[in-house]
Formats: structure tokens, sequence, C-alpha cells
């Protein structure tokens, strides 16, 4: 019993020790930290065709598929509230008509902002950051 | 046991003592079965959380139970928890704070290991769904929650620490208790004798004029 106690006191020190031991790992953004967000959002409003056309520069397209447009009428103008569209290509402009998302004469504000979608080893159709400083159109539909 | 009883019973009632009286030696017997079943249990728990010699010895007052523990039993009770074997040993100060000191440092650990697995057991949760942003996710979305695992990782990260510091200090009044009670503790006998040495007492057998006798003597 002596014995035992005494061979059983550091064995069972040693296997807390081994349970206590730290299982968790911080996170890294190292995945995602790839990816860039595009500049000089631009969007004009073209009263004729009432559609917008909206230009942006990405410097660093390497991983990027295509591009997700947003439009907004309010702040909240992280995903677009009103539409947020893949343009399907990897063209840095697009346009598109506004005439189902702004009431007949009323003036309305819009906010357009872009996002690259990545598709590497890493990534599968990751939306990446949006532009810093969206654009903001005079919408009037007579 | 009850057989007897139910006999003892029949006998007094054919003595015509009553029924009722029956029923009240039965009850009364039952009363000392129980009392006799718990002094027994008492008693042997008494006996197995101290693995001891009883002796009785009679001074002024009557009979006094005394246990006395061999220095190899305080050892023993010191491996089993910390403070046990110097409380047997008469070192009760001693023996309650190592006593404290290790139950207090266990009930950290233990709270903050238990605390650590409930979140760590969430975490990991978050992590994969974290990781499985990377297909068809956002980067706003893991931006945020990003920096909300950041915050739990860092909360994880304390209570490793709080964890780890408990159980090294616990690990450390263990093995000081070893220590302790291999090269310092004495056994209760030898406790007993440095009582009496500070109570500056001493009781020795002695012969006077041919006669066995004791010699009580007290020094200033």
């Amino acid at each position: 019993m002596k014995i035992i106690s005494f061979f059983m006191a550091p064995i069972l020190l040693i296997v807390i020790a081994l349970g206590c031991s730290k299982d968790h790992s911080a996170p890294t953004f190292a995945k995602y930290a790839v990816t860039s967000k595009p500049i000089d959002v631009e969007a004009k409003y073209d009263p004729e065709t009432k559609s917008v056309n909206v230009t942006w520069i990405m410097s660093n397209t390497t991983g990027v598929v295509d591009y997700y447009v947003s439009i907004s009428d309010s702040s909240d103008i992280d995903f677009g509230n009103l539409i947020l569209r893949a343009t399907n290509s990897l063209e840095r402009s697009y346009s598109f008509n506004v005439i189902d998302y702004v009431q007949p004469e009323m003036s309305t504000i819009l906010y357009f902002t872009v996002s690259a979608v990545y598709k590497n080893e890493n990534l599968n159709y990751f939306v990446g950051p949006r532009a810093d400083n969206p654009d903001t159109a005079l919408v009037i539909i007579e | 046991m009850r057989h007897s009883i139910l006999r003892e019973c029949i006998k007094i009632t054919l003595l015509q003592t009553g029924y009722k009286k029956c029923i009240l030696i039965y009850k009364e017997e039952a009363r000392l079965n129980i009392l006799r079943a718990v002094v027994i249990i008492g008693l042997s728990l008494i006996l197995l959380t101290k693995p001891i010699g009883v002796v009785f010895a009679q001074d002024e007052e009557g009979f006094v139970q005394r246990s006395i523990v061999s220095k190899t039993d305080a050892i023993v009770l010191s491996v089993i928890f910390p403070g046990l074997g110097q409380m047997t040993a008469g070192q009760t100060y001693k023996g309650i704070s190592l006593f404290l000191a290790e139950t207090v440092s266990l009930i950290l650990t233990i709270n903050a290991h238990e605390n650590y697995k409930t979140k760590n057991k969430v975490y990991d949760k978050d992590m994969i769904e974290f990781d499985n942003l990377a297909n068809r996710g956002n980067y706003i979305i893991a931006v945020r929650q990003f920096e909300d695992l950041k915050d739990r990782s860092d909360e994880l990260d304390n209570l490793n620490t709080i964890r780890n510091t408990a159980l090294i200090v616990a690990g450390a009044v263990y093995a000081y208790n070893i220590i302790d009670s291999i090269f310092f503790s004495p056994s209760t006998i030898e406790s007993r004798r440095a009582d009496n040495s500070n109570s500056h007492i001493f009781v020795n057998s002695t012969i006077i004029d041919r006669t066995p006798g004791i010699l009580l003597s007290k020094s200033f």
C-alpha cells in the first residue's frame, strides 16, 4: 500500500499535468489576409438609359474570379440591402438598370460598393473586403 | 436477531406482560441495533482514516484515548493528502495550513480546468466555422469572427495560466508536504516528548530508598 502510494503520487501528478496542457490554438487570419479591396469606386447615373455605371480599380487581381457590386439606400452598405450582384467577369466596370430600385418621381441616393471574389487553393468563392469609400449616385426617375 | 426478539416477545406475552410491552421491547432493541451500527461504522471510518495503533493511557481525569502515529504512517498519510500526516503527528497548525493550501489550489485548478474545457469546446466549434468561411464566406464576417476568436483565445490563455499556476502551487505544496513529512515531521511520540519538554514538566521512573517510584519534576 505504501509503495503503491509513493509510486502513484508522481504518476498522478504527471497525468494531471498532461491533462492540463493547452488544447487551443490562437486563430490566424493569414488565409483571408491575402485578399485586397478595390479602390476608387465611381458610380455615374445616366438619366437617358436609367442605369448606373459603376467602375473601380483593382491593382492585384491574383485569385480574383469576379466581383460583387452591392447597392444600398441606407448606411447598411456591407452587403447591399437592395442588391448584391456578381459581375461574373473580371471586368472592372458594371452597369445596371436602377428603375426597379427607385420609386418614380423621387430623388434617391444610392450607395455603391465593390468587393472582389476569390478562388484559390485556400478560398472558394470568398468575398473579399469591400472598397473603403463607397460612391454615391443621385438617381431621379422622372 | 429478529427471530430471537420475536421469541422473547412471545415468552413475555405468555407471561402476561401484554402485547404493548412486547412491541416496546422490540422497538428498543431495534434502536439499540441502529446505535450499535452507527458506532461500529463511525469507529471503522476513524480506523480507516487513521491506520494507527490505539492505546489507552491513564491520567488524573481518567481514561483518555490516545493515538500513536509512527513516522512511516505519517508519511503515508501525507502522501494520501498533504497535511494529514503532520496533523496526526501533532503538528496541527502546519498540517491545517498544508491541507488548506492544497485544497484551495486544487479547487482553483479544477474550477479553471472545467471552465477551460467548457469554453474550449465552444471555441473549437467556432474555429471550425471560422475556417469554413473560406468556402463562400465573407471578409467582413471573417474579420468579426477573427476578433471575437482572438479575444476568446486570450481568455482561454488566461484560464490555462490560472489552471497551470494553481496546479504548480498544488504540486509544490504536495512536494513540500512530502519533504516535510520525511525530514522534518516527528512521530506522535516525538512530538509529545517535545510538548512535554516545552512544558518543563518531567515524569520519570526512579528508585527512592530501594523502592520504585515516580519522580515528578518541574523546571522554572
